[in-house]
């Protein structure tokens, strides 16, 4: 009878090994779903989209702190006006980091401490006003980062131009907000050398600690809580009994769109171009008869046209007519169903989730 | 006649499965809307756990018996959550094991007793039950998502790329095909070569591939060890008596306690009785599954019937769900994402299946009420992708869930499924 045993066992392996030479060699063994390198779309993830993002990032608040520095030690017109430019193409350049924040950038609170908004402007006051304050405290997330900037800029902006020490003050103030910043951003940008790439690549396995889990799992969370709720939803008084223009990206200086859609060119990017779309292109995830991959650039296409319709001020634009945001939030809502349940589930990706049994 | 001895190794699988199995209760044991007796829980398992080895040693059996039935099934019970057929599985059979005369021989009551029978018909009607799941489970694959589309093993395959030496098999679409049909014919066909002698040897070699294969591929637990040591039931009595031998042998101060005595021949009524809880059980076994059929709409879209089926691996569901509760006297809204209230494991279970989905809308309409009064209308949005379809409206969003009671059909406030699968 043992030897009975023995013969089933022996025709599997035999079984497999045939199977495996057939992969290695030409296969006409029917349709095959090509083999996607996982490694090369995470090294690229980490080259071509996350470094570059944060050597932009990382330049544009040096530029930034240098011309803050610059205005505080002569406070002239022109000074002001490089300042606020700068101002402008650092925050630009942050939006393209703030999809894919992961490990240090987590563990130092960029996101909150870069671009928390509303911004506290009594405590921002209140820090000028006492000359005393430690900007790593987490009660300070409120006071800094560049919504503070945006309330300093723009918000009574003449007041930065006087002369006296609480003018003095003010302008310190905006530098060290500056160098903050700039530091915070280059500390996370610091991890991702070319030994923390190489090794993020290799962790190209099917688990939640694994890169492509980790990474998707995060760019999804920012889609869905920052994107589509921070910058249109709140505003828009979707979680709220009424549109709330307090609560806009960049309330004083006003350009809530431009922001939003420097956002939303990070994310479409990052799914059309980066590998997302080809990775569901190669498991061949095909939803009512079309391409996956086409309805979410679909989508991506259908929430820019419908936010040609906003204006740069999204502020302005809930107090006049808040159906153009919701109707852009409806836009928003429909693409996370498709990248949170539809691509999800088609690249057997888990949503955080605990380890736990099914049958 | 047969030996019961068999049972007694059956149980011995068991207690491996008992030993693992704490280590992971552990991690999803406190849940905030369920209540579990706090710090008692350690308790529960500690009881559930001891017994299961006294039914194996086979000391005071019935009592602990008994008591292992309870302990687990209340364990089960604790949170809905974590329900999985096998979990079903053991609670069913724990139940007809305590009518059992199970203990008869090999057991530290009656010892070593060669001479003990049990009656044929113990052992026919256990393996009848372990029958049924292997066929209904057949059964439920005969569909045309199954058959036809290969799904869901063509989503979950693929997904198994980082297996050493199966990986690259797992992207190849005829393997999907291969692994859905004959996944399908085993568990039609496993149970009648176990029964006919000449293949059951074979037929146990498939029993340990098919679950060793579907321990590695899928994350499911405990339940390929259970029925492979559940298979073993259809082997004669003298397979498992040469067995527990070779066991004694390991273990020689337990022949030198044994007491060898008399088997008590079973009290008549108590076999009477046993026969007919036994006989009723065995018919809900078989019934049960059945239960969708009472109601409208797509078993796999609606659920219900869903649990107790032995439907095993038959649905990939994804869902995205948010709530709005509306205060009826202000006309205030506010939109609650569940997350916020539970496990990422409940959240994913909540998602996807309309009684969690109704449930929680009633435990939302309840916290709202004791904070600002009036008894709110909740509405869901949600949207769940079924086997590879593309991810549809589920719950009405028009529908007020806290005027939906358990008993309205799930069809009157769900979306339609807009699709047809064909099959039992």
């Amino acid at each position: 009878m043992q030897r009975l045993l023995l013969l089933p066992i022996a025709i599997l392996f035999l079984t497999i090994a045939a199977c495996d030479s057939n992969n290695g060699g030409t296969d006409d063994d029917g349709p095959m779903l090509p083999s996607f390198d996982r490694q090369a779309m995470l090294t690229g993830w980490a080259n071509d989209v996350i470094v570059p993002a944060y050597d932009e990032a990382g330049a544009t608040t040096e530029q930034l702190t240098t011309s803050a520095f610059d205005f505080a030690a002569a406070p002239t017109a022109e000074a002001f006006d490089a300042l606020r430019a700068d101002y402008q193409a650092a925050y630009l350049a942050w939006q393209s980091v703030s999809p894919l924040l992961m490990g240090r950038a987590e563990e130092i609170n960029l996101r909150f401490r870069a671009n928390t908004y509303p911004t506290d402007t009594e405590l921002i006051e209140q820090n000028i006003a006492a000359d005393d304050y430690n900007l790593d405290l987490p009660s300070q997330t409120v006071a800094q980062g560049f919504p503070a900037l945006d309330y300093l800029l723009y918000a009574n902006s003449g007041l930065l131009l006087e002369t006296g020490p609480a003018a003095s003050a003010r302008r310190e103030y905006v530098a060290a907000l500056t160098s903050t910043l700039r530091d915070l951003i280059a500390n996370a940008a610091s991890e991702w050398t070319d030994a923390y790439v190489a090794s993020y690549g290799q962790n190209d396995g099917n688990s939640a600690t694994a890169s492509v889990d980790r990474t998707v799992n995060d760019y999804i969370f920012h889609y869905e809580k920052f994107l589509r709720a921070g910058k249109v939803g709140i505003p828009a008084g979707v979680f709220s009994d009424m549109p709330l223009a307090d609560r806009a990206e960049a309330l004083y200086s006003g350009n809530s769109k431009t922001l939003f859609l420097a956002s939303l060119s990070a994310s479409e990017t990052f799914f059309n171009d980066n590998g997302l779309a080809d990775y569901l292109d190669a498991l061949n995830v095909t939803r009512d008869g079309e391409l996956l991959s086409a309805k979410i650039a679909d989508q991506f296409l259908a929430i820019r046209s419908a936010s040609a319709s906003v204006s740069e001020s999204f502020s302005d634009q809930v107090e006049s007519d808040n159906v153009a945001m919701l109707t852009l939030y409806d836009e928003m809502q429909r693409l996370v169903v498709l990248l949170k349940v539809d691509m999800l589930q088609a690249l057997s990706i888990n949503v955080d989730y605990v380890d736990a049994d099914g049958d | 006649m047969m030996a019961l001895s068999l049972i007694r190794f059956w149980w011995n699988g068991w207690i491996e499965k008992l030993y693992l199995e704490p280590d992971y209760f552990f991690s999803y044991r406190y849940f905030e809307w369920v209540k579990p007796p706090g710090n008692w829980t350690y308790l529960l398992f500690v009881i559930a756990f001891v017994s299961a080895i006294m039914v194996m040693i086979g000391w005071k059996y019935r009592i602990a018996i008994v008591l292992f039935f309870l302990s687990f099934t209340y364990i089960e019970l604790m949170d809905k959550t974590t329900y999985l057929n096998h979990y079903y599985f053991i609670t069913l059979l724990s139940f007809v094991l305590i009518w059992l005369p199970a203990a008869n021989c090999y057991s530290a009551d009656k010892g070593v007793n060669k001479a003990a029978t049990v009656p044929s018909w113990t052992i026919d009607c256990l393996k009848v039950f372990v029958g049924v799941v292997y066929f209904y489970a057949g059964l439920a694959k005969l569909n045309s998502d199954w058959l036809i589309d290969a799904q869901p093993l063509s989503i979950w395959l693929p997904a198994k790329y980082d297996i050493p030496l199966l990986g690259d098999l797992m992207q190849q679409v005829w393997v999907h095909y291969a692994f859905s049909w004959a996944g399908a014919a085993y568990d039609l066909f496993i149970v009648f070569f176990l029964l006919w002698r000449p293949t059951r040897p074979l037929a146990f070699v498939a029993v340990i591939i098919f679950h060793v294969l579907t321990r590695v591929l899928f994350p499911i637990g405990m339940f390929p060890y259970i029925m492979i040591v559940s298979a073993l039931i259809f082997f004669p009595a003298k397979v498992h008596l040469r067995i527990l031998e070779w066991l004694t042998a390991m273990w020689p101060e337990s022949k030198a306690h044994s007491k060898v005595s008399e088997a008590r021949p079973l009290d008549a009524k108590w076999v009477d009785w046993s026969k007919v809880i036994v006989g009723v059980v065995l018919v809900l076994h078989l019934l049960l599954p059945w239960r969708y059929l009472l109601h409208p709409g797509e078993l796999f879209w609606t659920e219900e019937g869903y649990r107790f089926s032995w439907r095993v691996m038959l649905m990939e569901k994804a869902g995205y769900l948010t709530y709005k509760v509306v205060d009826p006297a202000t006309g205030k809204r506010k939109i609650v994402n569940p997350a916020d209230y539970l496990t990422t494991f409940q959240n994913k279970q909540l998602a996807t299946q309309p009684d969690f989905i109704l449930e929680f809308a009633h435990h939302l309409a309840s916290l709202h009420q004791e904070k600002d009064g009036p008894l709110p209308a909740v509405y869901a949005e949600s949207y769940v992708a079924l086997n590879g379809r593309g991810s549809q409206v589920y719950v009405n969003p028009d529908i007020n869930l806290s005027a939906i009671t358990e008993d309205t059909p799930r069809t009157q406030w769900l979306m339609p499924f807009e699709d047809t699968i064909y099959g039992l």
